[in-house]
């Protein structure tokens, strides 16, 4: 079960707005990589997860995306207030405008909807853990690219502390995945698959 | 885990109807009775069992957040009832 805290994990104070940004920002919500797709890959992993440190670190990771998803939606709603008609046009912040106003969407930068089709739940200890440190990479790389493209300090500064929490998530999941090759057989990690096999859960 | 399981249920039912009507005497009166049992008996529970949320009542010895059944696996620290084939204790490799 979840409580909610109503703090952000990190402070988010946008002055000015700017529909550009948000027109790209958005994909670290509903896109490939984004917050919203790392929160149910990592919470939905959990249940065929064998060992306690990984459901623990799946669990906790998990946790703190949800938080991630609130940030990226807070600086979303910040880089769209008071806009003009002129503004959201000329930032080519229409397309999204003409469906969701400025309401927060989880969708790429591209216009596609957030989809499942992101995550990977293969129920197989390596698979998942090897998805989970891509996804943290991926995600560490769409910052950089975020980065790349905008200057404001105000967007900036949540976006690179947000960029840390990716890196850190990866040596976590560093940890995650020496905790399960740690039980398992070092000469073949993959004779068996642990979330699965019986021969596997009785040898444990 | 049960009379928890009961307690934040009232709680959770008493929050979503305080969010419509903040100035309802009876419904924070009894949201505040219900919290306190609920504190008081959520503090025995971590403390005798284990903890619900990271970090509670953690010693100096051990992580506990990470040494205790999880909510799927087919009952909780005080009921006796973890399935078999249940987590690795983390000890036992």
């Amino acid at each position: 079960m979840w409580i909610y805290e109503k703090k952000l994990q990190y402070p988010i104070k946008i002055e000015n707005p700017n529909p550009l940004y948000a027109g790209i920002i958005v994909s670290q919500l509903g896109g490939p990589d984004g917050e919203l797709g790392a929160a149910t890959c990592y919470l939905s992993q959990r249940y065929s997860m064998p060992y306690q440190e990984v459901v623990g670190i799946l669990t906790d990771v998990g946790t703190e995306e949800l938080a991630h998803v609130e940030m990226i939606s807070t600086i979303l709603h910040q880089l769209t207030r008071n806009l003009t008609p002129e503004q959201i046009v000329e930032a080519g912040f229409d397309k999204y405008f003409v469906d969701h106003t400025v309401g927060v969407y989880p969708q790429a930068a591209a216009g596609v909807p957030f989809d499942a089709k992101y995550i990977g739940v293969k129920g197989d200890v390596f698979a998942d853990l090897t998805e989970d440190l891509a996804a943290e990479q991926k995600a560490r790389v769409t910052y950089d690219n975020l980065l790349r493209l905008i200057d404001d300090p105000d967007v900036r500064e949540p976006l690179k502390f947000l960029r840390e929490r990716e890196i850190v998530h990866f040596q976590r999941f560093g940890d995650a995945l020496r905790v399960a090759q740690d039980k398992n057989d070092s000469k073949n990690y993959y004779a068996c698959n642990p979330a699965f096999d019986k021969l596997a859960r009785e040898r444990r | 885990m049960l009379r928890l399981q009961e307690l934040s249920f009232a709680l959770k039912e008493t929050e979503l109807f305080l969010d419509g009507h903040p100035a309802n005497r009876r419904a924070l009166a009894y949201y505040a009775e219900q919290k306190a049992e609920y504190d008081l008996l959520k503090e025995e529970y971590e403390t005798t069992y284990a903890p619900i949320t990271p970090g509670a009542k953690e010693d100096e010895t051990e992580w506990r957040w990470v040494r205790s059944p999880w909510p799927w696996e087919y009952g909780f620290p005080d009921s006796g009832n973890v399935a078999p084939g249940a987590l690795d204790s983390g000890e036992e490799r």
